[in-house]
């Protein structure tokens, strides 16, 4: 049997994720606490890593890994696209513009619309199609005290419920789009370890809609 | 301080590379088989220049490559160039300025750099080396199977043995994708989501766009045709569109004929493998190794090339990357021994000089001792006609200067 690399995304993805990949035997019993081990090997050969969520579609590109799980929002920050061809639907988060209540995107002191994000090729990528011009500034985290203090005028990031937006007085203006997660697939892998990938590929789809059903 | 300005004296571009002699002579020997191989079966080396006028050669270009290419502005005319980011096209404009020649098939072969901007820390080179074969003129299956033995064995005569071309046919894709008369926006989604084995959004745009939800799950299946010669039955049964299943029956028989040539050992199908469909029109493949998590090279068929410079034919060809395949001939085991020094001659310099021609001669690699000269080398000292070897290591022997040039390398 061809041995596989699995790359997983640390964090609460991971917990949401490993029942999935234990249902079609592709699993390693010490992932549910890796603790501070990156690296798991089981009887089978196969190898699974636990990388940072944003590090998973790299590992897959350059072949570190055969495959691996990462949300839509991770792939679409990445530059190039990967093979998709599973989508796990579960880790559900929407992108959104936000401002702070009462105010639109108009209705604003500079003359230029400035975007406070960890998401730049994506807040970009939206104001431009619009044909709007931006400033984008890139922030590593709490995105929503930037228009709370004057630095920016909305900010582009990931909600799951809306809490925190409404805890400091933001409102969502505007979806760009929702994720899941998926299971992304290296190019060469998809073809040379075909045979092994393809029945496992079907029984994550199956164990993916039996999760949806059950919810 | 600036990272800009205050460079080391030895400072280099990032993506670019300075091959030494060890890699020089492992990649000079690649790309010197890959063109014994193409002249072999009558491809004959072409040189294109390293620069052309964008306007003129971004009609064989994808809008990416363009975008990508560098361009410097022509100061007698203050047109724009490119340095070259693709032979084909450079190949199929050379062809098409070839209107007065009768004779086709044109096969041609070439060893070139190309250039492309790339993103920082990509890990993607800036210069890439690529070996490639160009079949113009005739189209049909006998032409998509000659470019495609000669890959495969191109790439067995390296010593390369696990591989795989994988194969798809744009016309299929094409054929199924007009009869569900989507909008341009629509194209170009759908396209995009079947590069990247997405079934979700297929389903997501196709539902979307009305398309009826039985043809939607035709369409999603088609990323997931791949493997072996199973796969055309898979495909035959999802389509009743005759373009379509004369596009499989093109593919089919090319794949049946390589099999027949002894091979089919490397040869697998994807249906969801389109790449550029403005650039391809038929059969596409990419060579892929076990070792390496990104293809070799690939290429395809493109009869709408060399007509977009002015005199249409069929054409079809590949390109290798000669990098990669350095990598995949190593891990495979597969490097051949670097070239050596097998003699340094000392003596006085006439002497020395004469007997180290005599040496190249007889097919040695020999130098004439220089201050510092590397001391894990055979040394011959020559004093008049008296010689003497010492090897590494031992000790002075008397020898003939006959005995020394008939001696086994």
């Amino acid at each position: 049997m061809t041995p596989l690399t699995v790359a997983f995304a640390k964090g609460k993805l991971l917990d949401d994720t490993l029942p999935l990949f234990q249902a079609i035997g592709l699993y390693h019993p010490d992932l549910a606490n890796p603790g501070r081990k990156l690296l798991f090997e089981n009887a089978q050969g196969d190898r699974f890593l636990v990388v940072r969520a944003t590090d998973v579609p790299a590992y897959v590109d350059y072949g570190g890994a055969d495959l691996g799980v990462a949300g839509l929002d991770v792939l679409m920050e990445y530059p190039d696209d990967l093979y998709q061809p599973v989508d796990l639907g579960i880790g559900y988060c929407r992108m959104c513009v936000a401002a702070p209540a009462g105010h639109g995107l108009d209705d604003r002191p500079g003359t230029r619309l400035r975007v406070a994000t960890k998401y730049p090729r994506t807040a970009e990528e939206h104001f431009l199609a619009k044909g709007m011009g931006v400033e984008i500034i890139k922030l590593y985290g709490s995105m929503e005290l930037a228009p709370l203090v004057g630095m920016a005028d909305c900010i582009v990031d990931l909600v799951s419920t809306g809490q925190t937006l409404r805890e400091n007085g933001l409102v969502e203006l505007e979806t760009i789009w929702e994720s899941t997660a998926r299971v992304v697939v290296n190019r060469a892998s998809m073809k040379i370890k075909h045979g092994r990938l393809a029945p496992l590929l079907e029984g994550l789809r199956e164990a993916a809609a039996g999760l949806k059903a059950r919810s | 301080m600036s990272r800009v300005t205050d460079l080391p004296r030895t400072a280099v571009p990032q993506g670019v590379a300075s091959f030494l002699p060890d890699l020089a002579d492992r990649k000079r020997q690649v790309e010197e088989r890959l063109l014994g191989t193409l002249g072999r079966w009558g491809y004959r080396e072409v040189i294109p220049p390293l620069f052309e006028y964008l306007d003129v050669l971004a009609h064989g270009l994808v809008p990416e490559t363009v975008a990508r290419g560098y361009k410097v502005e022509d100061r007698q005319d203050g047109r724009l160039m490119v340095l070259r980011p693709d032979v084909t096209a450079q190949v199929a404009r050379m062809a098409a300025a070839r209107k007065d020649d009768p004779h086709t098939p044109h096969r041609f072969g070439y060893a070139s750099n190309v250039f492309t901007q790339v993103e920082a820390h990509r890990a993607r080179p800036r210069e890439m080396f690529q070996v490639g074969a160009e079949l113009l003129g005739p189209g049909g299956v006998a032409a998509d199977v000659e470019i495609l033995a000669l890959l495969i064995t191109a790439l067995r005569e390296m010593g390369l043995r696990e591989f795989v071309v994988a194969m798809g046919q744009s016309r299929f894709f094409h054929a199924i994708l007009e009869g569900l008369e989507l909008d341009a926006d629509g194209e170009r989604e759908l396209t995009q989501a079947m590069r990247r084995k997405d079934g979700t959004s297929i389903r997501a745009l196709l539902g979307r766009a009305g398309v009826a939800p039985e043809r939607i799950e035709t369409v999603a299946r088609i990323p997931y045709l791949i493997g072996g010669t199973e796969v055309f039955a898979a495909a035959r049964a999802l389509t009743r569109c005759a373009d379509a299943l004369a596009a499989l029956a093109h593919l089919e028989k090319v794949v049946a004929a390589l099999t027949a040539c002894g091979l089919g050992d490397h040869v697998m199908v994807d249906l969801g493998e389109i790449r550029d469909m403005s650039y391809y029109t038929g059969i596409v493949f990419e060579v892929l190794v076990p070792a390496l998590g990104t293809e070799l090279g690939g290429g395809g068929r493109y009869d709408d090339l060399v007509g977009r410079f002015g005199h249409p034919m069929h054409a079809t060809g590949f390109a290798l990357d000669v990098e990669r395949l350095m990598e995949a001939l190593a891990r495979a085991g597969e490097t051949a021994p670097p070239v050596g020094i097998d003699y340094v001659v000392h003596g006085p310099v006439a002497d020395a000089h004469r007997v180290a021609q005599a040496l190249r001669a007889a097919g040695f690699t020999a130098v004439v001792g220089l201050p510092g000269e590397a001391p894990d080398t055979a040394v011959v000292s020559v004093d008049g006609d008296a010689i003497t070897r010492t090897d590494a290591g031992g000790t002075p022997l008397p020898v003939t200067l006959a005995a020394l040039t008939h001696a086994a390398r």
